[in-house]
């Protein structure tokens, strides 16, 4: 902490984000993996001294960051938290056209672009530094994925995001493998359990194939990974299972969708020694539970019985509802009394509750409509996941001018077997399994399914 | 101008989009003409009519029930019809 003008040190005391930077200054490990460089936490936490200095000017303003994996990036992000910013955390391949309408529905005063622009932003003509109002604390606004529409800003402070976040487990220092986008709320998690245990963040490039992606797991030597089951999927489909199976992974984090048995069941065939846990969480919601007993869905008992983690769980209707009493700010930004855990929030995922086991069987919104009749499409992939030749399966609506929507699928066939004839498979078994308006009327092969930027299968997608 | 709209009929493709749909339900397709009645005695119900709807606007890129409006429809040949560009072929082809 040398030569740093007093204003900044000022700064650092007064919020979450210093005292964390605070408790860093001596770690001298890796913080940031990529395939080319390795970032050091005492470098990086220079870095973001120095960017911190180099935005004062946007000390207390509303400012976007378009955020990649790396850790000139994150340096950004924690310096504009630091100088107490309103951080709008943005998608770093954004268009020019929705960037504008961001910067103007949100009134931003600066867009800070990452490490090559390090010119220092301009605020607005319009522009004040808008948040000083005396001891309010700083936001940091992450946007939805946006894979079911409009990406949703939704408003949440620093210690409600670190506040989720679990001290490490393991007595070895984990080396985390990044899969979810760095801007979306996952990826954002992922950096932050990284940041407060003084782990290390391995960074993939964007574009590599899954074979350069399993060679870059084993050399960068990756011990825990957060991902959604889909990501496995495709790593499973299109890599190499010996090669997979050399990675040394120690934990296993699945979110963002169902984690069915089969992928719980491949995933502790290949890695026997690591734990494998999935997670619920939503962006508006954060994290709500974790399950670690190797089974799919939860405990019947996680309802009705407040979680030590503060977080209650109901079904209503066959939907889950969850009140939890991390501060969330609501989409609309506004007062966190609105939002903060007194009300029951609906989760859209549909629950069935078996005995003593709760299971997720889609979402409401993926619910296909033939006709007025309802199909749940994890329910067909479950007939088609069954047929031998089968490795993937996506079910998915497709619009029909007469019924609405009708029921369609696309399938990886396994190695060595014809796709021709595992489609007629296909097609046969829902026959004799499923209802007319249940069965695929599209029944297509492909060699990957089609997954959303955020690696979730998309299903209530009307061609 | 009758070897252009033989070229261009949509009959074969139509026929050919019923038959993958009589497969597709575990049925032994029959034979298809211009004449055949559309009715319930085909063997087919009401979400199969919508299934080769939708399997010809992928293969042709034309969905003519989009926009709302069902017309009466008696025959496979009124059926193709609307996936004619010009009507006027129908009588064309109907009399060939």
């Amino acid at each position: 902490m040398t030569g740093l003008p007093s204003r900044i040190l000022d700064g650092m005391t007064s919020n979450v984000i210093s005292e964390v930077i605070a408790s860093l200054a001596r770690a001298d490990r890796a913080a940031f993996i990529a395939p080319r460089q390795t970032v050091s936490w005492l470098d990086w936490i220079e870095s973001v001294k120095e960017c911190a200095i180099h935005f004062e000017s946007l000390r207390r303003a509303r400012v976007g960051i378009l955020l990649s994996a790396g850790g000139s990036f994150y340096a950004n992000l924690l310096a504009l938290a630091l100088l107490e910013c309103d951080v709008f955390v943005l998608d770093a391949a954004i268009t020019p056209d929705s960037l504008d309408e961001i910067v103007g529905d949100f009134r931003l005063g600066a867009v800070v672009g990452g490490d090559d622009s390090f010119d220092a932003p301009k605020l607005g003509p319009e522009q004040e530094n808008q948040n000083v109002d005396g001891g309010r604390q700083s936001r940091v606004v992450i946007f939805t994925s946006g894979s079911t529409g409009r990406p949703k800003p939704v408003f949440h402070l620093w210690n409600s995001l670190l506040r989720t976040v679990r001290k490490a487990r393991s007595q070895t220092v984990q080396r985390w493998f990044l899969t979810y986008r760095p801007h979306l709320y996952a990826g954002l998690q992922v950096f932050l359990h990284c940041l407060l245990n003084q782990e290390t963040l391995v960074t993939p490039d964007p574009g590599m194939s899954v074979p350069q992606v399993i060679a870059f797991l084993q050399c960068a030597g990756v011990s825990s990974i957060s991902a959604t089951p889909s990501y496995w999927r495709r790593l499973l489909t299109m890599g190499s299972a010996q090669e997979l199976a050399r990675v040394p992974l120690e934990q296993i984090t699945l979110g963002g969708e169902i984690a069915d048995q089969a992928i719980l069941r491949s995933l502790s065939r290949l890695y026997p020694h690591a734990r494998v846990v999935h997670i619920y969480a939503t962006s508006e919601l954060g994290r709500c539970f974790a399950v670690d007993d190797g089974l799919e869905g939860f405990p019947s008992l996680f309802l009705d019985t407040p979680r030590d983690s503060g977080v209650e769980l109901r079904l209503v209707d066959g939907e889950l509802h969850v009140r939890t009493i991390n501060e969330m700010l609501g989409a609309n930004g506004g007062s966190h009394d609105d939002r903060s855990g007194r009300n029951w929030i609906p989760t859209g995922d549909l629950v069935e509750r078996v005995g003593d086991r709760c299971l997720f069987v889609g979402r409401r919104q993926d619910m296909i409509n033939v006709g007025g009749d309802k199909v749940r499409p994890l329910l067909v992939e479950q007939v088609v996941g069954g047929v031998p030749g089968v490795r993937d399966v996506r079910v998915y609506a497709r619009r029909s001018s007469l019924v609405g929507q009708m029921v369609a699928c696309e399938f990886v066939t396994e190695p060595g077997f014809d796709s021709e004839l595992v489609k007629e498979a296909i097609q046969k078994t829902c026959r004799e399994q499923l209802r007319s308006h249940e069965r695929p009327r599209l029944v297509e092969p492909v060699t990957a399914v089609m997954l959303s930027t955020s690696d979730k299968k998309i299903r209530a997608y009307a061609e | 101008m009758m070897a252009q709209a033989v070229t261009t009929d949509p009959l074969d493709r139509v026929i050919e989009e019923f038959h993958t749909v009589f497969k597709n339900k575990g049925l032994v397709p029959p034979v298809l003409c211009t004449e055949t009645i559309l009715d319930g005695s085909l063997g087919l119900e009401s979400l199969d009519f919508a299934e080769v709807v939708m399997r010809l606007e992928q293969a042709l890129g034309k969905d003519p029930f989009a926009t709302g409006t069902i017309p009466d429809l008696k025959t496979l040949g009124d059926f193709t019809a609307l996936y004619r560009d010009r009507p006027d072929d129908r009588l064309a082809i109907s009399n060939s």
